[in-house]
């Protein structure tokens, strides 16, 4: 199988302070992956490392069998997308031009947009229901429709890479599920890589959950190998219950008091 | 209304375009000696190679005189300025994703008045390549700011622009206070150092237009250029970024390029505030936050509402001269607190 992202011993600091140790990994194509681990453990930087948005040590993540380092900035964005953390937009774009944002790897600087990346873009707003607003001002926006908005956006950039990081932490219930959905329901031709605070969106979203602790991959697998009360006791320092979800058959976890 | 504008983007930066024509004539035609926008109209066009030949009558010299030597050159070096700094405004409020950004966050303005103040006191009165030496001087001060705040906000190869504003501020204030220090020891002086800080125009010539017009407008075009960068960036470094924008080389190449647009506008014409901060919000409160339209309308609206200004401070208290900057508050201040008020009522 295809390996789209490979991470060969990838470390990372900041200035002395070491975030990522020596973390190996590799995600293919048709899996949504979720990051899961306390604040502070380094699933950000991870994202971000991955995404060249901070940019890795030379040899430690390859994407299509190439060191993310010699890709130009461009040409990533063609196979990697990303929705960043708090995306907070106050200026009076209307929702139509920050969709369209997505399309902007593809044309040179002096390039207009074509009929093509319109209609690309009109089909993405469809599917996560914000064709209605394309006229409405991004600062008009409830959270919940500001986030489909981003999710349109990184889908017109149609990557064969999504990462996205806590996209839904300051969400409803309902809008959590909503937005992961989309992305779950793409994933056959795609990587999805989240990181995700809430670990029963993680269980019941994830063929394969990665758990992240001091800059260290503390488990990793299906959601019944690394959601147990063994991990999270030794992660979270929080003794839990761990139940079958009636309905997706995936671990539930329960905090005990 | 804000929709039918944004269809006939085209058609109305015509219209604009030849408003300005009209009221650079009639610029032109302002002051002392009696000249009609007619007669500003019929010398130009007399003068012009081919329609010239054309045309009836005859151009008395005085006219022809006041006309090309004395008030054209001020007209087209106002509107230079005011489209400079209109431009940077709009790049660096994109750049810095802060409304509150002007031309001067960097500290452009208090290195170059430092430079015309070491000048001054110095007295250097001679003039090099039809330059005099206040102008080179502050050249070099806006120049030298520029790269010190470079490198003090830079850290390992990155900018942050937090830490650039914070750099500019503090630069800022440190040339301010040399400046201070120079007056208070040259009392004599002071009056001059004044006066070129507030900026004019009165200056102005043909050799200076020559200099600047190049660097304003090649520059104004390398901003242009970058217009789907600058509107990426709003949305934050972090997505710019994620959709292929290399935010590093932009910020550098934008502010190298709006440094020596600044450069070279404040040392000719002295510090001359609010234009560059104004007419970007307005353009944008009229035509959305897009570069591809903000950049543009921006320069055409910065070259006439600085021309403006500037004509209305050398006619409203004929023959004093108001200071410049000290009209374009005035003027432009009222008109944007208008427009804040219609913006709150409607939203």
């Amino acid at each position: 199988m295809e390996n789209n992202i490979v991470v060969r011993g990838l470390n990372f600091s900041y200035e002395d302070k070491e975030i990522l140790r020596d973390i190996n990994l590799n995600f293919h194509k048709g899996n949504f992956y979720s990051i899961i681990g306390p604040n502070g453990s380094g699933k950000s930087t991870f994202i971000k490392n991955i995404s060249k948005l901070i940019a890795p040590e030379h040899k430690s993540v390859f994407v299509d069998n190439q060191d993310i380092c010699n890709f130009k900035n461009k040409n990533l964005a063609k196979l990697i997308s990303v929705i960043p953390q708090n995306t907070l937009i106050d200026y009076d774009f209307n929702v139509f031009d920050i969709v369209m944002m997505g399309r902007s790897p593809y044309r040179r600087r002096f390039e207009d947009f074509n009929t093509e990346d319109k209609k690309i873009v009109e089909k993405y707003m469809r599917a996560t229901n914000i064709w209605e607003l394309r006229g409405k001002l991004i600062t008009e926006l409830s959270g919940g429709e500001g986030q489909r908005v981003m999710a349109a956006r990184t889908l017109s950039q149609e990557t064969d890479i999504i990462l996205l990081d806590e996209p839904t932490s300051h969400l409803d219930i309902q809008y959590q599920v909503e937005f992961l959905n989309i992305f779950k329901s793409l994933k056959s031709n795609k990587v999805i890589i989240a990181v995700l605070h809430d670990l029963n969106l993680a269980s019941m979203f994830s063929d394969e959950i990665i758990l992240i602790n001091n800059g260290e991959v503390a488990a990793k697998g299906t959601p019944w190998q690394v959601i147990n009360k063994e991990n999270i006791k030794s992660v979270y320092k929080l003794s839990v219950e761990i139940i079958e979800n009636p309905i997706s058959k995936c671990p539930h976890v329960i905090p005990i008091l | 209304m804000n929709k039918f504008i944004n269809k006939k983007r085209k058609t109305f930066f015509i219209i604009l375009l030849i408003a300005f024509g009209a009221l650079a004539i009639v610029a032109i035609s302002m002051g002392s000696a009696n000249i009609t926008p007619y007669n500003v109209l019929t010398t130009i066009l007399k003068s012009t190679p081919i329609i010239g030949k054309y045309m009836e009558g005859n151009v008395s010299n005085t006219h022809f005189l006041i006309i090309f030597m004395v008030r054209m050159p001020r007209v087209i070096m106002a509107s230079l300025v005011g489209m400079g700094l209109a431009v940077v405004g709009a790049s660096f409020q994109a750049l810095f994703k802060n409304p509150m950004a002007d031309p001067y966050v960097l500290g452009i303005s208090s290195g170059a008045a430092l430079g015309a103040a070491i000048a001054i006191v110095l007295n250097i009165a001679s003039t090099a390549m039809h330059l005099s030496v206040i102008t080179l001087f502050a050249f070099l001060g806006a120049v030298g700011t520029t790269v010190l705040v470079y490198s003090i906000a830079q850290v390992r190869g990155k900018v942050l622009t937090v830490n650039l504003l914070l750099a500019g501020c503090a630069v800022s204030f440190f040339m301010s206070a040399m400046i201070s220090i120079i007056m208070v020891f040259n009392q004599e002086e002071v009056n001059k150092i004044v006066f070129w800080m507030m900026g004019s125009f009165n200056a102005s010539s043909w050799n200076n237009i020559l200099l600047i017009a190049p660097i304003v407008f090649i520059g104004a075009i390398i901003i242009y250029i970058f217009y789907r960068d600058f509107n990426l960036m709003l949305t934050g470094e972090d997505n710019a970024r994620s959709l292929g924008v290399d935010t590093e080389r932009v910020k550098k190449l934008a502010i190298i390029v709006a440094s020596m647009i600044m450069a070279v506008c404040v040392s000719f014409s002295g510090i001359i505030g609010f234009v560059g901060f104004i007419v970007p919000h307005m353009v944008r409160i009229i035509f959305g936050p897009n570069n591809k339209t903000l950049i543009p309308f921006s320069a055409l609206v910065g070259a006439m509402f600085l021309l403006l200004a500037d004509t209305i401070s050398r006619t409203i208290a004929s023959p004093a001269e108001l200071p410049v900057g000290a009209v374009t508050a005035l003027i432009g201040s009222p008109y944007f607190i208008y427009l804040l008020i219609k913006m709150k009522k409607r939203s």
